[in-house]
């Protein structure tokens, strides 16, 4: 009788006890997703200010940036290219705006993530993403003589770049990123250099409100459809059609149909213009913007973004004839 | 100070007075006079360290120092403030780099562009090229000059500097548009969602 008490109470325990255990050490992925929303949120909220070198290939870029709230909630965040031209991004709260010296063709558009660090979707919740990428949580290491949690975020059909992540333990901040192909070549790497976090709005932030605003950055012509008759019918999945237009690229003034999409993580541009117009050989370039152009009877088709040469390939090769030519 | 003071406020410490109205008079001394509160201090530190019960913490008091020191000093003006590294950026940053802007721009992006390379591809019929030119090169043995020779056949494969320049733009235009799209598109992302949630209150308020 005692045996059978005693066995019932362990099993009692044993029920209410295992939910806890597995609570306490979650799974790799389900850290990763932690971990992905404490940086999502300390990109927001921290007021710091940090120093870092961007690496593309052989280019090296020191940047400065430095990001806080104000007391009303305002969020400011200000990015200063150091080598060559006189690159500033610099977002109050939605308004972003662009500042190029010496050459005076700043804009401003209207975005709460400050477009040309880090993939916007970084400042969101990674359960947007969550369909189409995961993020898994490894080891961390020391960097910018902090400790960091690692945490690699890739995509599940393995036709994307990738993502490595060291995430600053104590406050979530991003402190090193790799972008890489999904063979393991690097193609991009951000690694902070200095980080000062502050109670307080950095002080070289709190008397920007007044600065002058560059013009916006309006869309004209989205009003135009695509007119050659050809759209893309294979994308890796779960990429949404974000735009499509019929114009002329501004550079050239060569007509062409533009199809955007998005994943909500990476873009990718397709491009269909007519081959007489458009100069280019075939030729395919993989980099942290890889490009592919090939052609299709009189068209040319150009795709562009954040991808291995091979999906773009693929997405040039899958274009067809929509029927809806003019 | 006199010597006569100084006594006063030694007297005033060690509760040494006897006459009262005497107390009362060298207590308004002691409160109105700065120097006669300095002395107190010091001579009740003197005391503490003699009995053995000061603490650490005693410090010798250069506020009035400090503060007399500021006063004969200018106020800071602009130039002569040292600031912070980032402040420093900034200032200079101000005096260029916040002017008004001429003109609607026309956006360059602010992703790095990469200067390109265009690689051209073989064309299918460089072999048959390289075999044509290559008789050429057997009748000028030495030298390097190019023989004047009928069967001399320069095909080029390589696309002229002005056309490297031309595919170069060409690469460059496409690559300035994809960012300058997703800027655009990230903008009218931005755009709905603030017009989602007016929306709904458009929607809940006519309810109401």
């Amino acid at each position: 009788m005692n045996n059978i008490w005693r066995a019932s109470i362990a099993l009692l325990l044993a029920l209410f006890l295992a939910p806890q255990v597995s609570a306490q050490q979650p799974s790799a992925e389900q850290a990763g997703v932690l971990w992905f929303d404490r940086m999502a949120t300390a990109l927001r909220e921290l007021n710091f200010e940090a120093t870092l070198v961007q690496v593309q290939g052989d280019r090296i870029q020191p940047i400065l940036w430095l990001h806080g709230r104000h007391a009303d909630d305002l969020e400011v965040e200000l990015l200063i290219h150091l080598n060559g031209a006189d690159v500033r991004i610099l977002r109050l709260g939605d308004q972003t705006s662009y500042y190029f010296q010496p050459a005076d063709n700043s804009y401003s558009i209207n975005s709460d993530s400050t477009y040309g660090l880090l993939p916007a979707a970084f400042y969101k919740p990674f359960a947007q993403l969550n369909d189409y990428y995961q993020v898994i949580a490894g080891r961390g290491m020391r960097v910018t003589g902090r400790d960091t949690q690692y945490l690699r975020l890739v995509s599940r059909d393995n036709s994307r770049y990738h993502y490595s992540l060291w995430i600053d333990r104590e406050t979530g901040m991003v402190l090193k990123l790799q972008m890489l192909t999904p063979q393991g070549q690097v193609l991009e790497q951000l690694q902070l250099t200095s980080f000062q976090l502050s109670e307080e709005l950095p002080v070289s932030l709190a008397d920007l409100q007044g600065v002058q605003r560059p013009p916006r950055l309006f869309d004209a012509n989205s009003a135009v459809a695509p007119q050659f008759g050809f759209a893309p019918s294979w994308l890796p999945i779960g990429f949404k059609l974000q735009r499509q237009t019929h114009r002329l690229l501004y550079a050239t003034q060569i007509a062409h149909d533009h199809f955007l999409y998005s994943d909500g993580l990476t873009e990718v541009s397709v491009y269909i213009s007519r081959k007489r117009d458009q100069a280019l050989p075939e030729l395919a370039f993989e980099g942290a913007e890889s490009f592919y152009n090939s052609s299709k009877g009189e068209f040319a088709i150009t795709v562009v973004g954040k991808l291995p040469v091979a999906t773009l390939e693929q997405i040039a090769d899958n274009v067809e004839a929509s029927g809806n030519s003019q | 100070m006199s010597d006569h003071r100084l006594e006063n406020t030694s007297a005033l410490l060690d509760n040494d007075v006897a006459d009262a109205q005497q107390l009362q008079q060298q207590l308004d001394v002691l409160l109105t006079d700065p120097q006669a509160q300095q002395s107190w201090q010091r001579y009740a530190l003197i005391g503490h360290i003699m009995r053995g019960d000061a603490q650490s913490s005693h410090r010798i008091d250069i506020s009035l120092a400090i503060q007399a020191q500021l006063a004969n000093e200018a106020a800071p003006t602009q130039s002569n403030v040292v600031r912070g590294q980032f402040g420093q950026t900034l200032a200079k940053a101000s005096e260029r780099w916040w002017k008004p802007l001429g003109g609607i721009a026309i956006a360059a992006s602010v992703a790095l562009v990469a200067v390109l390379s265009v690689q051209q591809p073989l064309a299918p019929d460089a072999g048959v090229a390289e075999a044509s030119s290559s008789p050429a090169f057997v009748t000028n043995p030495f030298g390097d000059r190019n023989p004047v020779s009928f069967n001399t056949v320069v095909m080029d494969n390589n696309p002229s500097e002005a056309e490297v320049a031309q595919q170069r733009a060409l690469l460059q235009s496409y690559m300035l548009d994809h960012q300058q799209q997703l800027q655009l598109s990230l903008q009218q992302q931005q755009l709905e969602q603030q017009q989602e949630p007016q929306q709904k209150e458009a929607t809940i308020n006519p309810d109401e």
